[in-house]
């Protein structure tokens, strides 16, 4: 019976298609760098209208390494192909030492402090150090294209690139014929109709069940429509997660966020993955990071969604409980407890933890804010300062052994500075959003209460009572 | 637009979910193809091997990978050679080829470096039909001269004897 259940995000792709990005990604270059997000974005051609500009911009990459003198295939392959850990540091340390092998760079091609500048008779392209891992990725992706089959077509392809300077316009021929190559892989790779057939019942919901059809995505609507797809109808769609991520999807493309920050939110606990950046103790695990690990996958989202984004952190886990002990054959106790959400995680309980891991990603700010800038050149307050160098003091964790890091720490630090903004932005926001909503439904108590009650109805639908 | 976009980004979070899969990678990166061909992967990767074995296609990759990283990659030869198998030369070397008279089932390949002071070779490879490589070792050079024995009729001297085959040194 569960080869029927309708699973949104599932059998999507050829596994010629997930075996050559795997390759790619989980190869020790780029294992646990977080760049495999982003070549899954260009790999799938997200982005709207703009699918295809990643391979605009790996064009416009090859000819700025042209103008630092990379300009025949060997050396090309050296730059893409050879680097053994593929990180934005290391790629802007590679091109250092390129530019710094020619006696002069053309004027018109120069390394700035977030990226590779191409000035094009005017018009300036810059490629960012944080972009280019992706785009070394693409490179090796396209190349392993069905099988290294694209290979030769593809290094012939980027040999017609033109060497500096040139007018912009010469090299989107290249790119043109890639992308086709790129679009046609797609089309054959990815199952388009499957993943269109999703959608196409998100739309029936809204005609058959919202007053004039509209396409209002809400926190009701998410919930409405895994009580109505769950259970009682051919394909059900039993995993709230998983309508919850449609929707989400949904919602980022029918309604995006105002802000541009916000539509291209990348989660910020990747560069806590990042090699040097590993071995330093921001988030401990099971108690700091698990906490937020939805919260910051989901990034703004979560805050334009707050109930259903409550729901999801407190009953997805419960249903994942249920269905494993279903699936492996676990105890009836265990089953009832789980169907009944008496282990579902009240919505205070859960912000009370978030609101505790804020104020700690608030101490590491203050304290990678006092190895990075804590000396005297800082513009800060002399009392934000000193409440940093406090926060310093005050933490006992690995990496934190010295205020004046070396130049490997210092690079992960200034990553972290990012993303700990962002970490505590975000955090800031949802909790705001939390709060309107939780005054506007009598509290998030009363929610949560509300809630169980009707998941574990549901919850009962879908699995049955223990007996 | 909208379909497309929607089944788009459900399309790469499906390979998103697939990073760390337990289900084992049976395809290989071409970083990993990149260095086996020029030999930075320091010991045989017979993963690689067997599926350059199996794929036209990959090998014409990895020979185009290897010409690209090559010290010497040498020129297509006259095809009007009198020779049966015929010289070739650039800028920095000449390789040429003599049976052997005393013992025909021999042939002598004489590398030339016109740098003595360069960097030298250590292996040739000649890509036969459908790009397979057959690599030789090269001894150590002698005032930049380096001499090997080739066997006549095997694979590598019959690929040799095709004015059009890829020649290169690395």
């Amino acid at each position: 019976m569960d080869d029927d259940i309708f699973t949104l995000n599932r059998a999507g792709a050829s596994s010629d298609l997930i075996g050559q990005f795997r390759a790619v990604i989980e190869s020790e270059r780029f294992a646990g760098t977080g760049v495999g997000r982003r070549l899954a974005a260009i790999i799938a051609g997200m982005g709207g209208r703009n699918k295809d500009s990643a391979v605009l911009e790996l064009c416009h990459l090859v000819h700025g390494l042209a103008g630092l003198g990379v300009r025949d295939g060997r050396r090309r392959l050296l730059f893409f192909l050879s680097q053994r850990r593929v990180t934005p540091g290391a790629v802007h340390a590679d091109l250092e030492r390129i530019a710094g092998e020619r006696a002069a760079a053309p004027a018109n091609v120069t390394l700035g402090e977030r990226g590779l500048v191409i000035d094009y008779g005017g018009e300036r392209f810059e490629i960012w150090y944080r972009r280019m891992p992706a785009l070394i990725a693409l490179f090796e992706f396209l190349m392993g294209l069905d099988g290294g089959v694209y290979a030769t077509e593809f290094v012939d392809t980027l040999d017609t690139i033109p060497v500096p300077p040139a007018a912009v316009g010469e090299v989107k021929p290249a790119a043109g014929r890639i992308a086709k190559r790129l679009r046609d892989f797609r089309q054959h790779h990815i199952a388009w109709a499957r993943h269109q057939e999703h959608f196409d019942r998100i739309a029936m919901y809204f005609k058959k069940h919202v007053p004039g059809g509209d396409w209002i995505i809400d926190d009701n609507v998410i919930f409405d429509f895994w009580t109505r797809h769950s259970h009682g109808v051919k394909k059900p769609i039993r995993e709230y997660e998983t309508v919850f991520r449609a929707f989400v999807d949904l919602a980022a493309l029918a309604m995006p966020p105002d802000q541009d920050d916000l539509a291209d939110w990348e989660d910020p606990l990747d560069v806590l993955d990042q090699p040097g950046a590993r071995e330093i103790g921001v988030l401990k695990g099971a108690s700091e990071r698990k906490p937020i690990a939805r919260l910051m996958e989901h990034g703004p989202n979560a805050g334009r969604f707050p109930h259903a984004f409550l729901r999801l952190e407190s009953f997805a886990p419960v249903q994942s409980t249920v269905a494993n002990a279903r699936r492996f054959g676990r105890g009836t106790e265990a089953i009832r407890r789980s169907v009944a959400c008496e282990d579902a995680v009240p919505y205070g309980e859960a912000m009370a933890t978030v609101g505790r891991v804020r104020e700690h990603l608030r101490t590491m700010q203050k304290a990678v804010y006092h190895c990075l800038y804590g000396d005297a050149r800082s513009r800060a307050t002399p009392e934000f300062r000193a409440e940093a160098a406090a926060a310093f003091r005050g933490i006992r964790r690995k990496g934190f052994e010295s205020a004046e890091p070396d130049a490997d720490r210092r690079e992960a630090f200034a990553e972290f500075a990012g993303a700990l903004t962002r970490m505590t932005g975000l955090i800031d926001g949802f909790r705001k959003s939390v709060e309107r909503r939780g005054a506007s439904a009598g509290g998030l108590d009363a929610m949560f209460t509300r809630d169980r009650d009707l998941f574990a109805a549901q919850f009962r639908r879908l699995y049955g009572e223990p007996q | 637009m909208l379909r497309t976009d929607f089944a788009a980004r459900a399309a790469a979070r499906e390979l998103v979910e697939s990073i760390g899969s337990p289900e084992p990678v049976t395809q290989f990166s071409m970083s990993r193809l990149f260095a086996h061909a020029t030999g930075a992967a320091g010991r045989p990767d017979r993963d690689v091997e067997a599926a350059l074995a199996a794929s036209p296609a990959l090998r014409a990759a990895y020979r185009r990978m290897v010409e690209a990283t090559a010290l010497v990659a040498f020129p297509r030869a006259a095809a009007a050679s009198d020779q049966p198998i015929p010289a070739r030369e650039t800028d920095t070397a000449r390789i040429s080829f003599k049976r052997s008279r005393q013992r025909p089932e021999l042939v002598y390949a004489v590398v030339e470096l016109k740098d003595p002071q360069a960097s030298p070779p250590t292996e040739m490879v000649v890509f036969g039909a459908e790009d397979v490589p057959h690599g030789v070792a090269l001894p150590a050079p002698d005032g930049g001269i380096m001499q090997l024995i080739l066997e006549w009729g095997s694979d590598t001297v019959e690929c040799l004897r095709d004015p059009n085959a890829t020649l290169i040194l690395r």
